[in-house]
């Protein structure tokens, strides 16, 4: 299905979504994506894991 | 909070100073460089004891003042910190086999579940260092500027001299190294060939 988009092709948007602001309609088709897939849904959730654990890096 | 007296506040940096340089090693991938930037930090704080009076924790004062010094350098020595944008081509392949050919996960993302319970063990910093360390150095570079230093990707771009997409590009390749040095070294189990 098309719409949707692949998961190989959607994963990038996820990390990109970390660093700039994507434009609406592809963050209108990345949330559709996410809310079908749970293997990106996890990915989405490791990269913003990641990040936490960046931020606690200092208090160690 | 009494001020520190310059001699007490020396006292209470030296132990701090091998975390001090692992960070700016870290960040800017070169022994001679870290050296300078920690000890002008060290400097710094001792001119000015009275600046720290009050600050709840000495170790995130001085990681403070070290982030904006690293910040300064960075600016300052903007054509010797050059970056291989060709770095970590293979990278390319390598993610790519991550899918199948219909464009679905190889092997879906496993959920790492509550960061927290990760975080409360010492061990995972430790594991944490090692998968950054091992980041190509431009690489490294640009993510620690990114998570570390929490410099926006405008910035970033502008300070390196490369291009957004670039940015972006190298960025994604830090994050999905990161990932799968945790997947392996942490959650414990061998990521995808």
């Amino acid at each position: 299905m098309k719409l949707l988009g692949t998961c190989k092709d959607m994963h990038r948007l996820v990390a990109e979504s970390l660093d700039h602001e994507l434009p609406w309609y592809v963050r209108a088709r990345l949330r559709l994506h996410l809310s079908a897939c749970d293997a990106c849904t996890h990915f989405s959730r490791q990269m913003l894991w990641l990040r936490r654990a960046m931020r606690r890096l200092d208090g160690s | 909070m009494s001020v520190l007296s310059e001699v007490d506040l020396a006292h209470a940096l030296e132990p701090l100073r091998p975390d001090l340089l692992r960070f700016a090693r870290l960040q800017l991938r070169n022994d001679h460089w870290a050296e300078d930037v920690v000890s002008e930090t060290i400097l710094a704080i001792l001119e000015k004891p009275a600046a720290f009076a009050g600050q709840s924790a000495l170790k995130t004062y001085v990681i403070g003042i070290l982030k904006h010094k690293i910040v300064d350098y960075l600016r300052g020595a903007r054509r010797e910190v050059q970056v291989a944008v060709d770095e970590g081509e293979s990278d390319s392949e390598a993610f790519d086999t991550l899918f199948l050919a219909d464009g679905h996960w190889r092997d879906p993302p496993p959920d790492w579940g509550n960061p927290e319970s990760s975080f409360a063990r010492v061990e995972f910093f430790e594991v944490l260092q090692v998968c950054l360390d091992r980041l190509p150095p431009a690489i490294g570079r640009i993510f620690m500027m990114r998570e570390w230093l929490e410099l926006d990707t405008e910035e970033i771009c502008k300070e390196l001299e490369i291009s957004s997409s670039n940015c972006w590009v190298m960025l994604y390749r830090a994050r999905m190294r990161l990932r799968d040095c945790l997947q392996l070294n942490w959650f414990g189990e061998t990521p995808s060939p």
